[in-house]
């Protein structure tokens, strides 16, 4: 695998990670926030602008590593895109609504428009996803999309539900709700269940590619399983699994991709920036990361001392 | 049937105009907090905590709106103009790329202190921690100031070679960090940005000092006024100068814009400089001449010389109306400026309280106004003064732009997103502001 792609699919897995428990977290908005108020907040409300950051840094890593390719998706995808942008903006802004307009039916209200616009966010983002694997719904030659077959087929529709069902085990997991403890496990078993259904239904090159990419694999199922054994045990250590199998078995995904987009039609590589902007990209992404690391780190230092350690604190 | 290109540029502007409002206040807002925070804590002082704690939450639904927007922009950037990102994307993407990471640190260090809070061991922290959120707030506008930079004055790859062949190569992705015109667009950039976003405040305190007659918060607001025209003041001085240096280096860097701006028809020596006017039939009309003016300005010396537009292909001539943008411009800076040499003189000289003036709150809420009204017509000006070029002398705006007429419904849909998003989201922050009276905090 290139440095370059591994660099972007990290970069995408850490989003996507996120992205994903975020996804969970948004179904329990809109079916039970009055139940599930505060697990979410205290996950999400640190959070929020964070994932979103990180959303936009894919998508500026993807101009960078990428150069080659914008005219195509920044030609082809602009509706879907555009629509993701501006659900975006719905999340921020009723996320950031919620937060201070006090606690009853304002907020409520708030937190399940954010919880929509999250999974309308999320639907149209792997409806660019899923295309840009399997090629449906793009004609490459053409630079344009069919938005309706692009969003609108069983495989962009399985994965989609198998991201909301894995989600949701991810934020049960998180959160350590006890209530939803066995369906959340039932529910990530089915959503990986269904991983594997759409692969080999609409995307049967990434199957081919499986016994390439077996440890890859092979190290996300191992994940997985600790994390649903650390869940049902109740183990607060298991949210941390949890991370760690999800951004594993994202970029586990992207080694079976690799190189080919739209169903393998166009090699990355030929696309792929070169030469001194390539090795810069790399040497920004490691410090910016080191930097990105230390930040959240302090972050959740100061938030551990905020529960309380007895010194006086501000 | 309109062209898609406009709609291309219409959609472009409106997102920026509204970007760039959403900026400036989420670059001026963490200083001014930060500096709350810190009087609080050395003073003990319950009205700069409150103060604090309020704009904070003005800034975090601000922010996420701010952050939405500049997502929007990046989208934009990228189906608008997917030519001119991938040469971009080549060439200048570094700067880009690096203030994603100056746009985590600004939202680590406000998730810092909105969720932190309590768990810092030193009085002073709170202050230190907006204050870094607010340090990269301001570098990621240099950083994307960087790439406006490079639209001005293109550097790091062999142009000649690219304008021959279409085929990108001696590609130095450094280049972009220091073009001719980089540092002087930086400094502007900064300076102006905390000059309007000041002076914002400034008119929001002002007003709402006017609007009240209850004394504690009277004290309450005149102290966020306080801080609000201090940073004026200083980013006022700032942006006049930077503004001097930077119209002084587009003669050499970006003549046609220069000549465009000052209404030169033909290259000449003892330059006026033309207050009003326009071109109409190669003829300036309209103008009041101010003799040798703009030789002194551009050069120091009454003969030297400036260009003109006749030196250039009158197909790529920008269009002559930024004079008037620019006279309008240096006009009401000028305004602006005596305003505050004014209040400066009341209050140290006279020795008089300017704020207890009704009339001068009153001309600091127009001078709040009217900083907005300098911003947008000066990114305008000079990016209208630079087409048709969208990189000079390498890629016009029509090169660059999407051909396809689907942008059409897009565009539509974008601008009314905004129109109906931002009154929105001021709803929600006054409405959030009256859940908890005021004064009922400051007791």
């Amino acid at each position: 695998m290139s440095s370059l792609y591994f660099m972007n699919y990290a970069v995408f897995a850490v989003f996507f990670t996120l992205m994903t428990v975020e996804a969970g977290m948004a179904v329990l908005a809109v079916t039970s926030y009055e139940g599930a108020r505060d697990k979410i907040r205290s996950y999400i409300m640190p959070l929020w602008e964070i994932i979103g950051t990180f959303a936009v840094f894919y998508f500026v890593e993807f101009e960078a590593t990428y150069p080659s390719l914008l005219t195509l998706v920044g030609t082809a995808y602009i509706l879907p895109i555009l629509l993701a942008a501006l659900f975006f903006i719905l999340r921020n802004a009723f996320i950031s609504y919620s937060e201070y307009i006090g606690k009853g039916r304002p907020e409520n209200r708030y937190a399940k428009i954010y919880g929509i616009s999250t999974l309308v966010v999320l639907f149209l983002v792997l409806s660019i996803l899923t295309s840009g694997v399997s090629g449906i719904g793009v004609d490459v030659q053409q630079m344009s999309v069919n938005p309706l077959a692009l969003s609108f087929n069983l495989f962009n529709i399985t994965m989609f539900v198998a991201v909301i069902l894995i989600g949701w085990f991810a934020a049960v997991a998180v959160t350590g709700s006890a209530r939803y403890r066995k369906p959340g496990v039932y529910a990530g078993i089915a959503g990986i269940a269904l991983v594997f259904v759409s692969m080999f239904s609409g995307a049967p090159h990434l199957a081919a590619n499986l016994q390439d990419n077996v440890m890859p694999v092979a190290v996300s199922i191992a994940l997985f399983a600790a994390a649903i054994v650390l869940h049902l045990k109740g183990s607060s250590f298991a949210r941390y699994v949890v991370f760690a199998w999800l951004f594993s078995g994202i970029l586990a995904y992207g080694a079976l991709q690799y190189p080919y987009m739209f169903g393998g039609v166009l090699d990355t590589n030929a696309y792929a920036a070169s030469g001194a902007g390539a090795a810069y990209l790399i040497i920004a992404t490691a410090i910016g990361g080191i930097f990105l690391v230390a930040a959240l780190a302090y972050l959740i230092y100061v938030n551990q001392r905020k529960a309380g350690n007895g010194a006086k604190t501000y | 049937m309109l062209a898609p290109i406009i709609f291309d540029r219409a959609t472009m502007g409106f997102a920026l105009s509204v970007h760039i409002v959403l900026a400036v206040i989420g670059i001026t807002l963490p200083v001014i907090i930060a500096v709350c925070e810190y009087l609080a804590a050395r003073r003990d002082d319950n009205d700069y905590k409150v103060m604090a704690r309020r704009l904070s939450v003005m800034l975090v639904i601000l922010f996420a709106a701010g952050t939405a927007s500049g997502v929007l922009v990046a989208v934009n950037l990228l189906f608008l103009w997917p030519a001119f990102m991938s040469l971009a994307g080549s060439v200048a993407i570094l700067p880009v790329y690096i203030e994603v990471f100056a746009f985590f640190g600004e939202a680590i260090f406000l998730a810092m202190y909105f969720y932190g809070r309590g768990g810092f061991s030193n009085k002073y922290a709170p202050a230190a921690v907006m204050a870094v959120a607010g340090f990269f707030g301001i570098l990621s506008a240099m950083l994307i100031t960087m790439l406006n930079a490079f639209m001005n004055t293109p550097a790091g790859f062999d142009i000649p070679q690219y304008l021959s062949t279409g085929v990108l190569s001696g590609i130095n992705p450094l280049a972009v960090f220091n073009t001719p015109s980089t540092w002087i667009e930086v400094a502007h950039v900064v300076a102006t940005s905390y000059f309007a976003g000041a002076f914002i405040f400034v008119a929001y305190f002002a007003y709402r000092l006017l609007k009240t007659d209850k004394d504690v918060l009277k004290r309450y607001f005149r102290k966020g006024l306080k801080i609000s025209l201090a940073i004026a003041f200083v980013a006022t001085i700032a942006s006049l100068y930077t503004g001097i240096l930077s119209i002084a280096t587009l003669s050499t860097l970006q003549p046609e814009k220069y000549a465009a701006i000052e209404l030169d028809l033909v290259p000449q020596s003892h330059a006026p400089e033309y207050i009003g006017g326009i071109i109409t039939n190669n003829t300036v009309v309209g103008a009041i001449p101010i003799p040798n003016l703009q030789s002194i300005l551009d050069t120091g010396s009454p003969s030297g010389s400036v260009p003109g537009l006749s030196q250039f292909p009158q197909s790529t001539w920008p269009t002559t109306y930024v004079h008037l943008m620019f006279d309008a411009m240096v006009g009401v800076g000028f305004l602006i400026g005596i305003f505050l040499a004014l209040l400066l003189l009341v209050r140290v000289v006279l020795r008089k309280d300017v704020l207890k003036s009704r009339l001068m709150l009153l001309l600091m809420i127009v001078s709040g106004i009217l900083s907005v009204f300098l911003l947008e017509d000066g990114w305008i000006m000079s990016e209208l003064a630079r087409q048709p070029w969208i990189i000079y002398n390498v890629m016009t705006v029509v090169q660059a732009g999407n051909p396809s007429s689907s942008i059409v419904p897009l565009s539509i849909g974008i601008v009314v997103f905004y129109i109906v998003i931002i009154p929105l989201t001021l709803l929600v922050i006054k409405k959030i502001g009256k859940n908890v009276a005021l004064e009922d905090e400051l007791k």
